[in-house]
């Protein structure tokens, strides 16, 4: 097992460059990032020049590459430095969005399952009565919502028409602290819990029921397939009761694709969900890179899309690595 | 000596409501079966044989529901009792065993554990003393090196083993009856020796009687004391093992022994005698008597009566308008 | 009989009540004070509290001077102060038999006026405004603090020099935030020895009755965060916002481009001997700076941070948006830490823009940070924690989120009012809007803040009632750039036809709801160079332009379609930038009017920003829908008409005249401009720029940008604002207050 482990690593890095290499070469294709400056009239093509060689991008894109890979890997400048944000390197702008992104994404993510996966399992057990009906009609419901469109409604029925929650933003400036008010950094830390909870519970309410819709159709679909198996009549030929029969036999079978499943899901941890994150003013992985992107700020680019890539396939790995756990039919081939 | 009447299935109706219509699949099967006996019940695919036996431990599911009749097991019926009831007969006092052993066991439990279960639900007992039961269990059904395969999983095992494992788990609790469902059909004929041997062997040492679903006749003549051929969801033959292989009455039990290939008929390289035609649908059963249009003794009356299941001679219960009398020709 | 009589006097009461209407009563009264006038309120207020009151004719006359007597009057009404009767009058000239006695002796019995010294006091004459400021920090109670030795004189106006020594201090006191006692012309001149006039001194009592209030925040909201906070690294507007009250200079403008002192006592001219013009064209500018004033975090602010910030600005390795300015530097020379003598290698009108065409930078904390490595300026703290010199420092950026900016302790000249400023970064306007409606903001700033589809919605959602949403003339002109070496495009003819086909007017009702305004070339009507006479020279005009082309030679052919003498089909193919719904819009009705009036054909390809300015380069397009914003400085437009100025390989591709436009009367013009350093001389040589392009029409000229500025009502000090130009709105931060 563990030479399993060790050899299917070794098999990620070849993946990893490729992979990195090709973004870097798509990146660079989106057009050269000190071009726009030429509008400003005060901005001459001698001031433009001395930028390229500062980045090293009068050089060719081969050489370009193993600069940026080299820093990557001994980020001694920490990743580049960022034309979004002169004042930090790269390192710096990704690392600070990580835990909103988690606060939002992961939590998003987490509840989804783990709502999801009993009311799978309900509907399941339950197929065609009427709250199975009600459920399916909320996946369904959730999963065609643009959450562009439902995240400001529920902005304009939740916090501007009834001031029950924040409009925006991932947490106040200001906390009232016995009458003083006093900046959210210098905040007793239950206070600024509190408070970021507060301001999440939009956002990851409309994620949440984005993505509950996917997850309890996969797990009543995988519940609905295990509950006819032949060892599920078993189980109660022998006199097993329902209860257990439910959650010992049928659902630790059910589960198996859902856990590969979250698995790939890994890299949504961290991925963000753009659209909602701009509607609700957070600033998270998401916005993150679609700034990069629009901006051509090449170097926060490739860290997203490098860090995207290797959880993506970490992700691949660890779902395999999972599969094989739950399920022994796979450990020993 | 007549033994205590275990089983005694009166007129037992499982019908299953579907969109497309009603499917009776089991439709009025009458069995007895005592103590210690072994009664094979045949028949061809789809003729309800297995439906009757999940019935027996009600675990039909849905669409199919109990439409009539009486299950008494050890005078009791089976029908009336609550779910809770039923579960503590289940595996304890009635076992059962299926045809495909690889899937009617847990995939990704070991067979230790699953042998076990059923005797930590029925037994008083600890894990620990259950896991030694278990062990015992594995040695008496002739897996061999029982400690090592408590830990392994089913894939791990051969289709013997297997099923092996899967008698290990009915019989853990010394059920007074198993039903077995094509426990052999899946397997490949030594082994399904070896397993008929094993459950001849179980049955007598543990006392069990035995309801032992084929379509084999040839399997029921080793293992079976009675026989019941059964037809659409009816019975249409019902006797001792012997008189059913020298006397067989109902036209449809004789289409079936005939078609057996044997050493004889290799040899007179005559073709093998087919029962003419199929079994209808499901959906649409013919009028009258339900064999009528494979029958090659078929009247008038049978077209438009069903037959009434009738003890011709003592111990032989036939459903028919004109059982054959001899090898030799219909007698009217 | 009786009867009649009763019904005669019943009747003439009614006249007479309707006849004499006492001017005080309707405060919405004053023919000559109309709605929009700047000291309506105070006036208004002042008359309901009978500080003041309208002549009988009904009218207020509010540009009279006032005298020294009646200011009198007016100072000790409104204090409440009882009048005076003495039995020996205090001044010579006041006897007890004039009718201001009771108010000259109460005022001065309060210690409010001492009159002229030798026991004069001048009743009859008129009061100045600097002794309207003297009088008045008097009133305040602030006279000493008006003397002492270490107040840093600054009047922040163009003639400060002209202020009597005495006055100095009280000016300097009476300009500050928490007095705001008098205000500056559009010259931003403080006119020390102009009479005060009416308005003026209603003004300033009622800013002495109802001062501004401290205290308070203001969260405001943007589209989009700043890179960095370090403002010779990026040029961005939100960060131009952000920095508005927290950066600041030797100089400064105001958003219609008049320049004037902040840090320095003067803007250097030609006719105050600072600035000399040699022959060879070099320039040498003298600059003073004010001793005292003081870095947030506590140090002086002296000629070497100056200095330092030139030296900066020319170190290859920092990466400084541009300098371009900053190179005409030859060399500085401090005579002493507050004198800045600067040399020019070439004319400059940048010259008087700032010493030396950088910003001044804190040297005691940024040069040894440049000293050791000056790389390591670009990612060095201070982008994110500036160290200002202004009346507000920025005290935390949280990065996607916040900047909270606050009062500045060490701030040289008076603190600033309200406590704080937070900008919540809100990149979706939708979600601004939603948060205004939720009363979460008091206020969305022009350019980064809602636009004009959501203004109309929060309109619609009774968000008026609670805001101000003001819709402020911005510097972006919309036009059509057309390439004159195109073959269709080359004939002026032509040219002026498509522009009196457009019906302008209309497109910016249907497409704006009326609200931008026409464009009459690069200069946005709000800026002093404007040339006025432009306006009106091309009328929608359809049947004009047909008459044009067919003079021109151009004819119909059958199927209507418009055929150039040379007997091309005439098609027009316009580009643009790529996700802009207004601009597909705008696109959509021109096409529009030109077939229908011209039977032009036409066609629309939008394209993203790098490969369009590729064909701008290329000199590969026909016509192009854009905007450029104006520099107020910039009023010459050189480097986008003249002949030098079109992008070659020839030329390093310098230059922005894409329309390729060569016109040697215009170049003339456009050198005069540009090299010229006399203000006069090149608003002259503006307005000729603007007519001889106006008439060229290298590009079509169609409407002005406007910026939505949505204010809660009750914030007092934005009203000056009224062109969003280089010019952050939130200049003049340091003034506002939430009046109660």
């Amino acid at each position: 097992m563990k030479n399993y482990l060790i050899r299917r690593l070794l098999e990620l890095i070849p993946v990893l460059f490729a992979i990195a290499f090709v973004s870097f070469w798509l990146v660079s294709k989106m057009g050269d990032p000190f071009a726009a400056l030429i509008i400003n009239p005060h901005v001459r093509p001698e001031d433009i020049e001395r930028l390229r060689h500062i980045w090293h991008w009068d050089e060719p894109l081969f050489i370009r590459f193993i600069y940026w890979l080299k820093d990557f890997i001994y980020p001694k400048a920490g990743w580049g430095l960022s034309i979004l944000a002169p004042g930090r390197n790269v390192i710096e702008v990704v690392k600070s969005r990580i835990p909103i992104t988690m606060a939002f994404s992961a939590t998003s993510m987490i509840l989804a399952v783990a709502i999801s996966i009993p009311l799978g399992v309900y509907s399941a057990l339950h197929q065609y009565s009427i709250p199975d009906y009600v459920l399916t009609f909320f996946a369904f419901f959730g999963m065609s919502m643009p959450t562009f469109w439902f995240g400001i409604m529920l902005m304009y029925l939740l916090a501007v028409k009834v001031h029950w929650f924040p409009a925006a933003g991932a947490h106040s400036a200001f906390l009232v602290v016995q009458d003083i008010p006093v900046e959210f950094s210098e905040a007793p830390k239950i206070r600024q819990f509190i408070d970021t909870a507060w301001h999440l519970a939009l956002p990851i309410f409309v994620l949440v029921v984005f993505q509950m819709g996917a997850w309890l159709r996969y797990m009543r679909s995988s519940m609905l397939e295990v509950k006819h198996q032949d060892y599920v009549r078993t189980a109660r030929a022998k006199g097993v009761d329902s209860r257990t029969v439910t959650y010992k036999h049928a659902f630790r079978n059910a589960i198996i694709p859902i856990i590969t499943l979250i698995g790939l899901s890994f890299p949504g941890l961290i991925g963000g969900a753009m659209i909602t994150e701009t509607v609700f003013a957070i600033d998270g992985i998401g916005r993150l890179t679609f700034k990069a992107v629009m901006s051509q700020d090449v170097f926060v680019a490739m860290a997203l899309i490098t860090i995207f890539a290797v959880l993506v396939v970490l992700g691949n790995f660890i779902a395999d690595i999972l599969y094989a756990v739950v399920d022994p039919r796979i450990r020993y081939s | 000596m007549e033994k205590e009447l275990l089983l005694e299935i009166k007129d037992l109706k499982t019908y299953f409501y579907t969109d497309d219509g009603i499917v009776k699949a089991v439709d009025g099967i009458n069995l007895k079966l005592h103590k210690s006996e072994v009664l094979g019940l045949v028949g061809e695919s789809g003729c309800g044989k297995s439906v009757a036996s999940l019935s027996v431990l009600r675990l039909v599911d849905q669409p199919g529901k109990n439409a009539g009749g009486e299950i008494l097991f050890k005078g009791e019926d089976l029908l009336k009792k609550s779910e809770e009831e039923m579960r503590k007969i289940r595996g304890s006092e009635i076992a059962m065993i299926f045809q495909e052993p690889m899937t009617a066991l847990n995939p990704v439990y070991t067979i230790g554990n699953q042998v076990m279960e059923a005797i930590l639900i029925h037994q008083d007992v600890n894990e620990e003393e259950a896991k030694k039961k278990t062990i015992e269990m594995l040695e008496l059904v002739g897996i061999p090196d029982p400690e090592k395969r408590f830990n392994e999983y089913p894939h791990e095992m051969s289709g013997g083993m297997r099923q092996r494992a899967m008698i290990a788990m009915a019989m853990s609790c010394n059920p007074d009856l198993l039903i077995s469902d094509e426990a052999t059909t899946a397997l490949d004929v030594t082994i399904q020796a070896q397993i008929l041997e094993l459950m001849k062997d179980l049955q007598k040492k543990i006392d069990t009687a035995i309801l032992f679903i084929t379509h084999d006749l040839a399997l029921v003549a080793e293992m079976a004391d009675t026989v019941a051929v059964a037809y659409m969801g009816k019975i249409v033959e019902y006797s001792s093992v012997k008189n059913i292989f020298k006397d067989p009455r109902h036209p449809y039990t004789y289409g079936l022994l005939k078609s057996i290939p044997s050493l004889i008929s290799k040899k007179t390289k005559q073709p093998l005698p087919a029962i003419e035609g199929m079994i209808p649908s499901p959906y649409s059963m013919p009028k009258g008597c339900y064999f009528h249009p494979r029958c090659p003794f078929a009247t008038d009356e049978c077209r438009k009566n069903m037959p009434e299941l009738k003890e011709i001679k003592p111990g032989h219960l036939i459903r028919c308008f004109h059982p054959i009398e001899n090898d030799k020709g219909v007698s009217k | 009989m009786k009867k009649v009589l009763a019904l005669t006097l019943a009747v003439m009461m009614v006249f007479v009540f309707f006849a004499v209407r006492p001017a005080s009563v309707s405060a919405a009264g004053f023919p000559d004070v109309p709605a929009n006038y700047w000291a309506k309120k105070h006036i208004d207020y002042l008359v309901t509290q009978k500080v003041i009151a309208g002549f009988p004719d009904g009218t207020f006359k509010p540009e009279s001077p006032v005298t020294r007597e009646q200011f009198a009057k007016m100072i000790v009404v409104a204090k409440g102060l009882s009048l005076s009767n003495p039995a020996t009058p205090t001044y010579s000239d006041v006897s007890k038999s004039r009718w201001s006695y009771g108010y000259v002796e109460a005022a001065s019995k309060a210690g409010y006026i001492k009159g002229y010294g030798g026991g004069k006091f001048g009743p009859a004459d008129p009061i100045t405004r600097e002794q309207l400021a003297v009088l008045e920090i008097r009133v305040l109670g602030k006279e000493a603090a008006s003397q002492v030795s270490s107040l840093i004189i600054a009047t922040f106006s163009n003639d400060e020099a002209k202020i009597s020594s005495w006055a100095r201090g009280a000016m300097t006191l009476a300009v500050r935030p928490d007095a705001q006692l008098l205000k500056w012309d559009k010259e931003r001149n403080i006119r020390p020895k102009a009479a005060g006039t009416r308005a003026e001194c209603a003004y300033s009592i009622y800013m002495i009755l109802k001062p501004a209030v401290k205290g308070g925040q203001v969260s405001i909201a943007t589209s989009e965060e700043p890179k960095t906070l370090f403002d010779a690294l990026d040029s961005s507007a939100v960060m131009s916002e952000v920095l508005g009250a927290v950066n600041e200079g030797a100089s400064a403008t105001l958003p219609s481009g008049k320049l004037y002192p902040v840090q320095s006592d003067y803007i250097p001219s030609v006719s105050g001997g600072t600035w000399i013009i040699n022959e060879d064209g070099t320039m040498k500018t003298t600059w003073k700076l004010k001793k005292g004033i003081k870095w947030a975090d506590g140090q002086p602010v002296t000629a070497k941070d100056y200095v330092f910030g030139w030296e900066m600005y020319l170190n290859d390795a920092v990466q400084v948006v541009s300098r371009d300015v900053a190179e005409k530097v030859a060399k500085v020379e401090t005579p002493d830490d507050y004198t800045l003598v600067v040399y020019w290698t070439t004319p400059s009108i940048w010259a008087q823009y700032g010493p030396l065409g950088a910003g001044v930078y804190p040297a005691h904390i940024l040069k040894p940070i440049l000293d050791s490595n000056p790389a390591n300026i670009n990612s060095c703290d201070y982008n994110l924690n500036p160290v200002s010199s202004g009346a507000y420092k920025v005290k935390t950026w949280s990065p996607g989120n916040y900047i909270i900016l606050e009062k500045n302790p060490n701030y040289w000249a008076g603190e600033g009012l309200i406590d704080r400023f937070i900008y919540y970064i809100t990149p979706d306007t939708n979600t601004m809007l939603m948060q205004l409606l939720a009363g979460k903001l008091d206020m969305t700033m022009p350019g980064i803040g809602i636009d004009v589809p959501q203004a109309d919605a929060a309109e619609k959602n009774g968000l008026d009632k609670t805001f101000d949403i003001r819709y402020v003339q911005s510097v972006f002109w919309e036009h059509v750039t057309l390439n004159l070496d195109d073959p269709i495009m080359k004939d002026v003819n032509l040219r002026k036809a498509l522009m009196f086909a457009l019906d302008r007017q209309e497109m910016s009702r249907k497409i704006f709801s009326g609200k931008r305004d026409l464009s009459y070339g690069p200069m946005p009507g709000g800026m002093t160079a404007f040339n006025k006479d432009l306006v009106g020279m091309y009328p929608y005009d359809p049947a004009k332009a047909k008459d044009i082309l067919t003079k021109a030679g151009y004819t119909w052919n059958s199927s209507g379609a418009l055929i150039n003498p040379e007997g091309k089909e005439v098609t027009i193919d316009i580009e643009g930038p790529a996700g802009y719904a207004v601009r597909e819009q705008e696109i959509e009705f021109m096409l529009k009017y030109w077939k229908d009036n011209l039977g032009i054909s036409g066609s629309y390809k939008p394209m993203s920003w790098g490969p369009m300015i590729d064909t701008w380069y290329d000199g590969n397009f026909q016509a192009c829908l854009f905007a450029w914003g104006s520099d107020p400085a910039g009023i010459c437009s050189y480097t986008l008409y003249h002949t030098s100025q079109i992008p070659t390989e020839e030329t390093g591709w310098a230059g922005q005249n894409f329309t390729h436009i060569r016109d040697a009367e215009l170049d003339k013009w456009l050198t005069i401009c540009n090299d010229s350093v006399d203000d006069a001389v090149r608003i002259d040589a503006s307005k000729k720029i603007q007519a001889i392009v106006y008439d060229q029409l290298p590009e079509l000229y169609l409407n002005l940008h406007v910026s939505v500025w949505a204010i809660r009502k009750g914030l007092v000090g934005t009203e000056e604002y009224d062109l969003n130009a280089i010019t952050p709105s939130s200049y003049n931060a340091q003034y506002w207050y939430w009046e109660k």
